[in-house]
């Protein structure tokens, strides 16, 4: 055993080099498994959906638990984007929240 | 070099000279990202408070920042972070976190094989949910849009990286300046960060079975489960009853 990483002081640092190192291996993971998916087969088929079910995921949840005001900015977003683009999304949602935000609450 | 378009074996592409990692895919990468840079950057800052107020000082929050370079973990770090340091759990939240890593560095495999693996192994250290959304998007494209290059994964992922340590760092000198940090509505940010790379993968009516059943099971699971599940679970609920409609639909279905 090294005293050095026994000390109190290194713990935090042990616990970011952790961090850190399952981090990599989740990032190269799917890429060494399946290094040779086959094309057009129900496994690719799978992760084809996987873009959109991981945000869909992601942003439910949170929308389920937002006030009715990001409600409001989330469909202004979705309008902002297919009309404006990315910028114009995440600006006319921001706008949205903070104009709804000073006038009505 | 084998067919390296996915489920285009219909319709052969001209063969670029691949593999391919170029300025030009790079500089592609950066700007397609540039919408999403001033969230990411209040991510950053965000973080970088709250590291602040759990007590990390600048140089464990920037290492955090540098080395992991994944929001949803750091945060909950951070969140956990406390004397004396619960080390296992904050490594173990870590890993359950990032594990949908593991899903989207799948979804890239096929796009990823025949490169050389030193190009591919740096890159995925830059591998988080914007960059990867706009790749996954921009996978899709029809022919002349479909990107090839990795510069656009790693040129996005670098430009990313660069604002959330400066973030990290701004945050954690400027938390004695601001008073209460959760009342900037900064995760508001993050909601829409995460609407617009959802939104981008939207393909048509064929997308409303795999997101309901995604939304439903992510919904379900974060009221049911600890922690970060619920995205697993969601993703894995959604493209899995995705990937088997498609199957059943038959090859008029393809990406």
């Amino acid at each position: 055993m090294m005293p050095a990483l026994l000390a109190p002081e290194a713990l935090p640092w042990i616990t970011i080099a952790a961090m850190a190192g399952v981090t990599y291996l989740t990032r190269i993971t799917g890429y060494l498994a399946l290094a040779r998916v086959p094309d057009g087969g129900l496994l690719r088929r799978v992760l084809d959906q996987v873009p959109g079910a991981t945000f869909a995921a992601l942003v439910a949840p949170r929308l389920v638990a937002a006030p009715p005001e990001e409600w409001l900015a989330a469909g202004v977003l979705a309008v902002a984007l297919w009309r404006g683009g990315p910028l114009a999304a995440i600006l006319a949602y921001v706008v949205t929240l903070t104009l709804v935000r000073a006038l009505l609450i | 070099m084998n067919d390296h378009a996915p489920s285009t074996a219909a319709a052969p592409e001209p063969v670029e000279t691949r593999p391919c990692l170029s300025r030009a895919g790079l500089r592609r990468g950066l700007v397609a990202v540039l919408p999403l840079a001033p969230g990411a950057l209040l991510f950053g800052v965000s973080l970088g408070l709250l590291a602040d107020g759990a007590g990390m000082t600048l140089y464990q929050a920037l290492a955090m920042s540098l080395t992991v370079f994944a929001g949803a973990s750091q945060y909950l770090a951070v969140e956990l972070w406390a004397e004396p340091l619960p080390a296992l759990a904050i490594v173990l939240a870590a890993l359950l976190v990032n594990a949908r890593h593991v899903l989207m560095g799948a979804t890239l495999a096929a796009w990823l094989r025949g490169r050389p693996r030193g190009q591919v192994l740096v890159s995925l250290f830059f591998l988080v949910d914007e960059n990867w959304g706009l790749t996954a998007a921009r996978l899709r494209g029809a022919p002349p849009e479909r990107e090839w290059d990795l510069g656009f994964l790693l040129g996005s992922g670098l430009l990313l990286y660069l604002l959330w340590n400066l973030g990290t760092v701004a945050g954690v000198l400027g938390a004695g300046l601001v008073a209460d940090p959760s009342r900037w509505g900064l995760d508001a940010f993050g909601t829409a960060m995460f609407t617009v790379l959802l939104l981008l993968q939207w393909r048509g009516r064929s997308s409303l079975l795999p997101w309901t059943i995604a939304a439903a099971a992510a919904v379900l699971a974060e009221a049911l489960l600890p922690g970060a599940w619920y995205v697993l679970v969601g993703a894995l609920a959604g493209s899995l009853v995705g990937g088997l409609r498609s199957r059943l639909a038959g090859s008029r279905d393809q990406p």
